[in-house]
């Protein structure tokens, strides 16, 4: 009882106790800020690539035939919930007078595509992708992505929504580069020539992904009629990648292993040869893994600097502990003459420690969370007081700062400030514990 | 005379000051360095856009270019304040290679000669260095021809950032396929593509990635023939202007544009003349803003950063002064009872605070200049030992981390450094001065 | 030796202090003058208010209501500069707890009130004459071999001597001592009243507080703070 009353009074009275709290709060808020922008980043470039590619990728290194087989067989397994096939290529895009763009043609089944592909939005809704499928009408539709047609705004980042819809129903002109038969190994393989292929289509939609290098150069056509005007002779579709949702129950690594022996007995059954090896069987967050990786370690190093000025904050901590045992050194003589003994002592400036360390850690979560939920008010408000605009989607990818909180990490930091003002607050209890009532309470 | 003794005694005898003074020289420490090497990598990334495109451009965005520009450019040569012009094509085009590779490229169209003298082009090719004249002659037929491609395109970078040059240039053939367009900016008809197939004769590096991934340069001529902006009228996208030793691109652009002004005035009657009126002058600065902005505010972004891990030091100072004031009142009263004004006490702690400030930057740094002049072998032993690099060379387009030490910068971060241990012993200062002697003198007081 | 002039004076002065919720009145009416020359022991039993009246002599604090004159002028009239100046140079203080600077050496110590009057570049171009003056004292104050030590490298008594000297370095025409003997011991505390002795028979008008009668005794005059007022005490007769 006498530990709780001194510790609530020395609380209460030092001012200075305060002041040790709200620097442990300002360096747990700093440290939660950096890695919560940081892993709310690289969860964004993870969730965006899965959003706009699916869980995982059959990307192979040629084109071919028959992918409604390997969708079959892929949409069979429990563990996949949809598959849908993508042809890639590239193109030029006129759009209008002396506008040109180069763009990256998706050729897709737009059933399918919207059962695996996730767009935060279309200017004509979710009925968007039935208008490419119009085989009956000779007009092909595509649709393009919002970065396409318009820019961002510098200051705002903002997509000009008007301009965007001045460009639905538009008839465009399209180029691709040269394309060859698929490379396998059937008897009837002709001559490999060269091709190239100009047609026009309308712009059915416009899209936004929120991924701005997506967003600014992707065409969306529908497969069966892209093959057609790309290669008028062949028979059939052709695709170099498959695109794959995994069921929620899925296990990741068993999903994979399963999705490689499908591919390889269907690669064998169309006799892709040496291409079944070549071909990446790999996850979407795994194709960002190398760019994510040096994000983590920028985050890492940036955790680091702070962490060590950090370490200043606990020194400070001890100093203030110390001073506060040095002036209550009178205070511990009289409790040691009273019968208290050295452990209680330390327990009493230990406790205080303590608490000094949880009220700064919970203090300096909560203002962690408050700036790291209205960092892009902020970021607002600093670009229209200072015309500063720190943010912007082509250089960061994203419009806006992904501004989640990373419970864990805060955890972890929380609980890490905790043992640290508990550690700077050690050596002063031990002090105090040892210290002898005769040599303090002597008049002098 | 005792506000120069006592501050340097608290200073010395104090061994809390040191904390506040380890606090200003790690927050010194770290600001030095990392706000050196960001503004050598932002400087870097200025320097090497302006030897991209020259001091002055003088320029289109529209793909349609536009014409008359051969008088032009012979009145800009003929300026003192020129040293060399060069004009250039630019547009959107596709390649491939073979049935493997294919991709968009900015197709540049230029004359090899005068862009390497209005650019920093010259300075960056591999295999024709020093011989600009048959740069689009393919050295292994120089019949063919040659077009040379971004580096990022051809060659892979070990681990350390080099390029995996090969001895002689790779024998590539690219079809490179582009829009003609009309000076109207419509399509010489549906379908209307150019094609054509050019033979690599050599790389260009420029350091920028977006550059070295994405451009390919052709003859001017062949460039003009691909994007419909060849015939009777030629036409271009943007000629490049290097000024005479002497004059800032700022006075030049000026001098420019004034020129300009008065050439479009005097063909206003052309037929072609409309094309001229999107196009502007602007120094590099201005011309490549979108680029350099992302780096500046990388820049800015750190310093925001620091600025709070500043506020953290200044709260430790605040707090230190806060607890040398405290256990100083007895000092307060003693000088007050003898005379002392509230000032002088300001004063006195005032000097202290500046004490501290300026040691803890002078140490701060003379930390950072020294771990600066090392950082480049630190990280090659990183490397070697833990295979840990700062900024992955393979991936980003850094060569050694920048260490040169910007006086201003160094001054700057000095100064604050000063500046945020007065604002942090500011409250602590005012409440001592404020202090009443007899209300520290009392026999009991703690 | 006393001059009839007098050199301060208090009338019908006031003072109270917030303790809490409580207001205490430590002065209710005192009257006071100090004649040049005096030796001047106030006593009083404890709490009685003779350190106010100390403070209020020096100027470390303002009364509620009267007037403290000194050559008659009202110190309440002193601007804010001219009542430092008073402090610095007129009066000198001998504190119960001696009050030295930590950070400061003996020499340093005595110096302060030299120092505290003069802007750095004065104190550069003139700071001879202090230091002469500062070693007299240091010397009369029997310390010469320890000028070089910091105070706790001092005893009770040592300190309280350099206390004195500093309070003594501006030649003050007054010398104000709370209780300066208070925290010695009997023989400390005689050799430190020795001092003061031998300053009032050389002319130096002192005021103490105190609560020792030997003091009382030594005094040529003594005053006893009864119930906030003083009350003059013939040499001799018990307070």
């Amino acid at each position: 009882m006498l530990k709780l009353l001194l510790c609530s009074r020395y609380l209460r009275r030092r001012k200075v106790v305060y002041l040790s709290v709200a620097a442990l709060a300002l360096s747990v808020a700093l440290l939660i800020v950096v890695s919560s922008l940081f892993t709310g980043f690289i969860a964004a470039c993870e969730q965006s690539a899965v959003d706009v590619l699916g869980d995982v990728l059959i990307s192979c290194p040629v084109k071919f035939t028959h992918h409604e087989r390997l969708i079959e067989q892929l949409e069979a397994s429990d563990q996949v919930q949809a598959a849908t096939a993508v042809m890639l290529t590239q193109g030029l895009l006129h759009l209008g007078k002396g506008n040109v763009r180069a763009v990256q043609i998706f050729g897709i089944e737009p059933e399918r595509f919207q059962k695996v592909i996730h767009f935060r939005e279309s200017l004509r809704g979710t009925g968007g992708l039935a208008s490419l499928m119009s085989p009956q009408d000779s007009t092909m539709r595509g649709f393009v992505s919002i970065g396409v047609v318009t820019e961002p705004n510098e200051l705002t980042d903002e997509y000009d929504y008007a301009r965007a819809r001045e460009a639905l129903g538009l008839r465009v002109s399209l180029t691709t580069g040269s394309l060859r038969r698929p490379d396998t190994q059937a008897a009837d393989r002709g001559p490999v020539r060269p091709r190239r292929a100009s047609f026009q289509f309308t712009v059915a939609d416009v899209i936004r992904s929120g991924h701005f290098f997506f967003d600014r150069e992707s065409v969306f056509l529908p497969l069966d009629r892209l093959c057609r005007k790309l290669d008028p002779s062949a028979a059939g579709t052709y695709v170099q990648r498959v695109q794959i949702k995994l069921s929620p129950t899925a296990e990741r690594a068993s999903a994979i292993e399963e999705i490689e022996s499908i591919w390889q007995a269907f690669g064998e059954s169309i006799q892709l040869g040496y291409n079944i090896q070549l071909t990446d069987v790999i996850t979407a967050v795994e194709m960002q893994a190398r760019y994510v990786g040096e994000i983590r370690k920028q985050m890492g190093m940036l955790m680091v600097i702070f962490g060590i000025v950090d370490v200043g904050v606990i020194a400070l901590i001890f100093c203030i502990f110390y001073m506060i045992v040095r002036l209550k050194q009178r205070d511990i003589g009289i409790i040691r003459s009273c019968g208290g003994s050295a452990g209680a002592v330390a327990a009493i400036f230990l406790g205080f420690g303590a608490v000094v360390g949880l009220v700064g850690a919970l203090l300096g979560v909560l203002l962690g969370y408050l700036f790291t939920a209205n960092i892009n008010r902020i970021e607002a408000w600093v670009a229209k007081a200072f015309g500063l605009n720190l943010w912007s989607s082509s250089l960061y990818v994203f419009e806006k700062i992904p501004n989640t909180m990373d419970w864990g990490s805060a955890g972890f930091i929380g609980l890490a400030a905790i043992a640290a003002a508990s550690v700077g607050v050690l050596i002063p209890a031990l002090l105090a514990a040892r210290t002898r009532p005769v040599e303090v309470l002597r008049y002098e | 005379m005792y506000k120069i003794i006592l501050p340097l005694r608290y200073l010395v005898n104090r061994r809390i000051s040191l904390l506040a003074v380890s606090a200003v020289a790690l927050s010194v420490f770290i600001a030095s360095v990392v706000l050196t090497v960001m503004h050598g990598l932002v400087g870097d990334f200025k320097e090497k856009n302006h030897l991209f495109v020259g001091d002055c451009v003088v320029s289109t965005p529209s793909l349609v270019g536009f014409a008359y520009y051969e008088l032009f450019v012979e009145q800009l040569e003929a300026m003192p304040q020129v040293a060399a012009v060069s004009a250039v094509v630019k547009s959107y085009g596709l390649f491939t290679m073979g049935d493997r590779h294919s991709g968009g490229v900015q197709i540049v169209g230029i004359d090899p000669i005068r862009h390497g003298r209005a650019t920093g082009f010259a300075a960056g090719i591999h295999y024709h260095a020093g011989d600009l004249a048959s740069l689009f002659e393919p050295g292994y037929d120089p019949n063919l021809p040659g077009c040379v491609f971004g580096i990022d395109r051809i060659f892979l970078k070990d681990d350390d950032g080099a390029y995996q040059y090969d001895p002689c240039v790779p024998h590539f053939g690219f079809d490179i396929t582009c829009f003609p367009l009309t000076a109207k900016g419509a399509l010489r008809g549906l379908g209307s593509v150019s094609s054509k197939r050019f033979y690599l004769s050599d790389v260009s590096w420029s350091g920028l990635a977006r550059v070295d991934d994405h451009y390919v340069y052709l003859p001017r001529a062949e460039a003009q023939t691909l994007c419909g902006m060849g015939g009777r009228d030629k036409r271009i996208n943007a000629i490049h202007v290097k000024f005479s030793e002497g004059v800032t691109p700022e006075e030049g652009t000026e001098r420019v544009r004034d020129l300009w002004t008065d050439y479009r005035e005097n063909r206003s009657g052309a037929s072609l003349a409309y094309l001229m009126d999107t196009v502007t002058v602007s120094d590099w600065k201005r011309y490549r803003r979108a680029s350099i902005a992302g780096m500046e505010k990388e820049e800015t972004a750190m310093i925001i950063l620091f600025v709070l891990v500043g506020i953290t030091t200044v709260f430790i100072v605040f707090v230190v002064f806060y607890m040398i004031v405290t256990h100083k009142v007895k000092d307060i009263g003693i000088l007050k009872s003898m005379g002392a004004s509230s000032l002088d006490v300001m004063a006195l702690f005032g000097g202290f605070a500046c004490l501290v400030g300026l040691c803890g930057a002078a140490l701060g740094l003379l930390g950072g200049w020294q771990f600066l002049r090392r950082v480049n072998a630190l990280e090659d032993w990183l490397h070697e030992k833990w295979d840990f690099q700062v900024w992955d060379r393979s991936m980003f387009a850094i060569g050694d981390i920048p260490h040169d030490i910007e006086p201003s910068v160094m001054g700057a971060i000095g100064i604050s450094a000063i500046f945020a241990c007065l604002f942090g012993a500011l409250l602590p200062t005012w409440q001592a001065a404020r202090l009443r002697p007899i209300e520290t003198l009392q026999a009991n007081q703690i | 030796m006393t001059d009839q002039k007098k050199i301060i004076e208090i009338r019908d002065l006031h003072k109270s202090y917030q303790m809490g919720s409580t207001r205490v009145n430590v002065l209710e009416g005192a009257n006071l003058s100090v004649r040049r020359g005096e030796f001047l022991a106030i006593l009083g039993a404890s709490g009685s208010g003779k350190s106010t009246l100390l403070h209020l002599l020096g100027g470390l604090d303002r009364p509620d209501q009267g007037r403290v004159l000194f050559e008659d002028q009202d110190l309440r009239d002193y601007k804010r500069g001219r009542l430092n100046r008073f402090r610095n140079r007129t009066v000198g203080f001998v504190f119960q707890f001696y009050h030295l600077i930590d950070e400061f050496n003996v020499r340093e110590n005595v110096l302060l009130p030299a120092m505290v009057g003069k802007s750095v570049l004065a104190w550069l171009a003139g700071r001879s004459q202090p230091k002469r003056r500062a070693d007299e004292l240091i010397e009369q104050v029997g310390l010469e071999d320890r000028a070089l030590h910091k105070p706790y490298q001092l005893s009770g008594g040592e300190r309280q001597r350099v206390a004195i000297a500093r309070a003594l370095m501006n030649r003050p025409e007054l010398l104000l001592a709370d209780e300066p003997t208070g925290n010695l011991d009997s023989a400390t505390g005689n050799s430190i009243l020795k001092i003061f002795e031998q300053l009032n028979r050389a002319g130096q008008t002192i005021v103490m507080v105190t609560h020792d009668e030997r003091i009382a005794q030594m005094a040529t005059r003594a005053v006893v703070l009864v119930d906030g007022k003083t009350v003059e005490r013939r040499v001799g007769q018990p307070s």
